[in-house]
């Protein structure tokens, strides 16, 4: 999942970038408005976090030119200021949640969880998919109740592609939302990670996980209940 | 006694010298007029007297010891017993001659000292009656020698007193009626002249009750400079509040970042996590405070049912995972209170409700004579007796900042404090809490 924080004391910039990075998220940082609007218009994101107060132009103008230009990314506004009215302008600014400041690492993780999943419209923290069940909050996977060992990335694989059931996911979408914005597009390493998730997850009596559609990209078996 | 006249109203300080400046004036108009009226009508009565008299120098003819004088004359009022008009001729003390008008009345006096060729006008009064007196000295040839003889001529004041009786009583009638209708053009102009000032006054009424906020009628040029000022008054303030609460925001933003550094460092002991809750609680609490809005003169009436739907959408986001059912029901209810303030009262009673509520929020606005009522209800657990009554002292002692409900409830607190209203905790017929706040209206 590619995550935008935007945020403009270096310090906490820094340690968000850490906090989300180890959590096994892809994090693009700005630390302006004008900063996050051009990555806004760059980048698909999954979702982005922005502080209110920011230098040039302010989280609140961030986030309304944003959802002018169309950006649906679920936006999570981080504030300083707790009052109702300030909550009030940045939800009706189109954020969709807020934290203020300070913060515990732990609402922070469950918040993006939380805005993400409900952005893919999985009102349940568990994605259940025939025998394989993503738990969003945990970040495992069981295949017929049986834990499956991930790693990171093919965990980002499988969570973007539970996230997006219906969707044809092209191989630059994928590598666009696991990795930072200086990965290089043209490998081949995605097509290893699928390789590897089929290996781990498919069984002989259910039909394949993960479709692959030529040319297009690939997509979760729509025959998967 | 000048502090009373300061104290007096415009309207009565100008009645007062109105009518001050009548009762100067007509008096003495009063006095000049008929003063003049009299001063005229004796002068023309004197030369009445003056051309009668003549006649009778020109009647007179002296033969020797005799005088003649024709038994009717040419002014048929000397010919008339009784008619107030008499003359009489007199050679020294000693009366020669009288006119017929006379017969029956008693000799009228002569005047003494009258030197020959002088006239002399006076008024006397001769057996409780007033007369007008006129004598004229003039010399006679008797054919022999120069014989003085002085012309007596008195005529009764009755008529001219009656004359004039007439006058002063329609000179006062007409200077009545004339007071009366300067009183009535003067305070007819007063009220003219001070409407604008009661309009304004009316306005600042308004302001005071929150009715407006700003004046925007167009007053006489005396009176603008007062409303612009007012106006002028009213934006300063109005900016310094904007400016304050803009400076509360930054300060907040520049102490709660570092604190969102502190709090989400790598391996922060526990004791030291605590530490940052306890400053966090701290700067929220005083800042919200500090921005409370009290005292304001001029804040205009905001309907409260537009704040509540934006809270209604903010919550809908914010408790997404939670099928929430909004309901705002009542009258039409708007309180003179800073919007800021109002959203964060509502905000935070709405925002409990809403972590309360298995399903469903009920809003009910009631307005009476003097305050409105919001109800905030939930169909939550509801509170129990005994935390209610920790709210409520809660509620009582302000600085207290260990409360199991966050932040928010204290705030509710600190706010209905500041706006001198009340909250009520009780049992809602959905099954959860009720809180039901009484606002005034002032």
């Amino acid at each position: 999942m590619r995550i935008l924080l935007v945020e403009d004391d270096s310090q906490l910039l820094l340690q968000l970038d850490n906090l989300l990075q180890q959590s096994g998220y892809s994090v693009d940082l700005a630390d302006n408005g004008e900063r996050a609007l051009y990555q806004f218009s760059e980048y698909p994101y999954d979702l982005a976090i922005v502080d209110i107060g920011l230098p040039k132009v302010n989280g609140l103008d961030v986030i309304r030119q944003a959802r002018t230009k169309g950006i649906k990314c679920p936006i999570l506004v981080l504030t300083a200021r707790e009052r109702w009215q300030e909550k009030v302008e940045g939800l009706e600014a189109g954020a969709d949640d807020y934290l203020t400041k300070p913060f515990v690492n732990e609402e922070l993780l469950a918040r993006c969880k939380a805005l993400i999943r409900r952005a893919s419209n999985q009102a349940n923290p568990t994605i259940i998919k025939g025998p394989i069940a993503l738990d969003t909050v945990t970040e495992t996977v069981t295949l017929n109740e049986q834990p499956v060992v991930l790693t990171g990335y093919e965990y980002k694989v499988l969570e973007y592609v539970f996230l997006h059931p219906t969707k044809i996911i092209s191989k630059t979408e994928l590598t666009e939302h696991i990795y930072d914005q200086d990965f290089d597009l043209d490998s081949n390493v995605i097509e290893v990670f699928i390789g590897r998730l089929r290996k781990k997850l498919d069984t002989a009596d259910q039909p394949k996980i993960i479709e692959t559609l030529r040319g297009r990209g690939y997509r979760l078996n729509p025959q998967l209940k | 006694m000048s502090k009373s006249l300061n104290l007096m109203s415009l309207k009565t300080r100008s009645m007062l010298l109105a009518l001050l400046a009548l009762a100067v004036a007509l008096p003495i108009t009063y006095g000049v007029l008929t003063a003049t009226y009299k001063t005229h009508s004796e002068t023309q009565i004197e030369n009445q007297l003056n051309i009668q008299c003549l006649m009778l120098l020109s009647e007179i003819e002296l033969e020797g010891e005799r005088l003649l004088l024709p038994n009717q004359l040419p002014i048929s009022d000397f010919n008339l017993v009784n008619s107030g008009l008499y003359a009489s001729v007199y050679d020294g003390q000693t009366q020669r001659w009288s006119s017929a008008s006379s017969l029956f009345t008693q000799a009228p006096l002569l005047v003494t000292n009258n030197t020959v060729g002088e006239a002399k006008f006076s008024r006397h009064i001769i057996a409780e009656q007033a007369f007008f007196h006129y004598t004229f000295s003039a010399e006679f040839y008797n054919g022999t020698t120069f014989v003085p003889l002085s012309v007596v001529i008195m005529q009764s004041t009755q008529a001219f007193d009656i004359q004039y009786l007439n006058y002063r009583d329609t000179l006062i009638l007409i200077l009545m009626g004339l007071a009366l209708l300067m009183f009535s053009i003067l305070s007819a102009s007063l009220l003219m002249a001070l409407s604008p000032l009661s309009h304004l006054k009316r306005n600042i009424r308004a302001l005071e009750t929150h009715d407006i906020d700003t004046i925007t009628t167009q007053y006489p040029a005396e009176l603008n400079s007062v409303k612009v000022q007012i106006n002028h008054l009213i934006e300063a303030e109005k900016h310094q509040r904007e400016r304050y609460k803009n400076s509360l925001g930054d300060l907040a933003h520049s102490l709660k970042t570092p604190l969102a550094v502190l709090s989400t460092m790598d391996n922060l002991p526990t004791q030291a996590f605590t530490v940052i809750q306890q400053l966090d609680k701290l700067i929220q609490r005083q800042l919200k405070r500090a921005s409370t809005q009290i005292n304001i003169a001029a804040i205009a009436k905001h309907p409260v049912a537009p704040i509540i739907e934006q809270l209604f959408t903010a919550m809908k986001k914010i408790y997404a995972d939670k099928v929430l059912d909004f309901t705002l029901t009542g009258d039409k209810v708007a309180l003179p209170m800073d919007t800021t303030d109002l959203m964060e009262l509502v905000g935070n009673l709405i925002d409990n409700a809403c972590k309360a509520a298995n399903q469903s929020i009920l809003i009910t606005l009631t307005e009476s004579k003097h305050c409105s009522h919001i109800i905030i209800e939930d169909d939550g657990p509801g509170i129990p007796a005994a935390l209610r009554q920790q709210l409520y002292s809660r509620g009582q002692r302000l600085d207290s900042y260990t409360d199991g409900q966050g932040i928010g409830l204290a705030v509710v607190w600190d706010l209905i404090s500041a706006y001198n209203g009340e909250l009520t905790i009780e049992d809602s017929q959905l099954g959860g809490a009720k809180f039901s706040l009484i606002l005034p209206h002032s």
